[in-house]
């Protein structure tokens, strides 16, 4: 990999909503420029900003820097095309990197030290983990959208990194979003001031409760319809 | 308010602005809950940001239990013109079955109230055929 390689960051609802709040965050405070979205067919929602119509799953850019961001969740029917969108997107613009931001549920977790365990799709990339000590994501399970994407991520020739968060499963967790953005902050070589984010910290868990309900009936349906005990971790 | 809360505020809003519970219509917010099954107790966890332990009251009746918590600042949200004030939070639950409300304990950790309600240890015995 380049010295200055091209990555692309992936937040979505998750656990936690770690992907949203930290994705969220860091595309604000880098002052990236949206460049494009990711549209489903039919669309189901769109919202307008400052009289544009702007869909939910969105690209930002700047310089060699990409982010898409979801602010809906992606379910289970939408995952394999959401993940080819990706692939396809990363292809076209060259990019050497995609990051996948995630949590796993840990009960009790010590929030003051946070865990984040990175898992590769290419063994060349771990050298990736042990330089910048993050430990690796030994053994466990990962469902839902997440599993969906990663096993994409795994058969495409675009090397792929996820970062999974200890965090709470069921709540916004804004500490284990910041533990991320830290681990961003070091694997992308930016600087990202988390001044702001402290500050409205309870902010994002009463502003994101509706999410998080929208995003745990995606993650239930998948459950139910599971054959196996669903386990993010063990 | 910061750039980012407001970017955040906006987000949510048109997003979820007209499905946001039902905190618009009594002008309370409903926290986000979850209910645990242990092999010997429930466990109830409610998200309680912006809130002192002190300012959170748990009663309950027989097969009812209601949580609410005054928030330290009041919470605003926008729609359009329209902006309304939010200082509570109120949530109501109906208790699993035959649970002694004298035996539930509470604890508050890090905006999270978790309250335990030990499962009822006696009932009757059922023969196997």
């Amino acid at each position: 990999m380049s010295e200055n390689p091209s990555i692309l960051l992936l937040g979505i609802p998750g656990p936690g909503l770690i992907g949203t709040m930290s994705m969220a965050y860091i595309v604000h405070t880098l002052k990236m420029d949206l460049v494009g979205e990711i549209e489903s067919s039919p669309a189901t929602i769109v919202f307008v900003d400052n009289g544009q119509i702007v869909g939910p799953v969105r690209i930002y850019k700047k310089d060699r820097l990409f982010a898409i961001l979801s602010d809906i969740p992606i379910d289970y029917d939408n995952a394999i095309d959401f993940t080819e969108s990706v692939i396809d997107f990363s292809k076209k613009n060259n990019v050497d990197l995609v990051v996948f931001i995630s949590g796993i549920h840990v009960p009790e977790r010590n929030v003051s030290n946070l865990k984040t365990y990175g898992l590769v799709t290419h063994e060349k990339l771990e050298k990736m983990l042990y330089d910048n000590e993050i430990p690796k994501f030994l053994s466990g399970v990962i469902s839902g959208p997440d599993a969906t994407i990663l096993t994409q991520l795994k058969n495409s020739p675009i090397p792929a990194i996820a970062f999974n968060t200890e965090c709470n499963y069921f709540f916004p967790d804004p500490d284990a979003a910041m533990q991320t953005i830290k681990i961003i902050s070091q694997i992308t070589k930016q600087k990202i001031d988390l001044t702001e984010f402290k500050k409205q910290m309870d902010y994002l868990r009463l502003q994101n409760r509706q999410l998080m309900e929208d995003t745990l009936n995606v993650l239930q349906t998948q459950k139910e319809s599971s054959t196996a005990p669903p386990q993010i971790y063990k | 308010m910061d750039d980012f809360a407001s970017f955040i505020e906006k987000q949510m809003n048109s997003f979820f602005g007209d499905a946001l519970f039902d905190d618009f219509i009594h002008k309370e917010l409903v926290p986000l809950s979850h209910l645990k099954e242990r092999h010997s107790s429930w466990v109830l966890e409610i998200d309680l940001p912006l809130v002192d332990r002190k300012n959170i009251e748990i009663t309950s009746s027989d097969d009812h239990l209601t949580v609410k918590a005054k928030l330290t600042k009041t919470f605003c949200v926008s729609r359009g013109s329209i902006v309304t004030e939010f200082d509570y939070f109120k949530k109501t639950i109906k208790l699993p079955s035959g649970i002694n409300t004298k035996q539930i304990s509470a604890k508050f950790k890090n905006g999270i109230l978790k309250i335990t309600m030990p499962k009822p240890t006696n009932g009757k015995k059922i023969p196997i055929e």
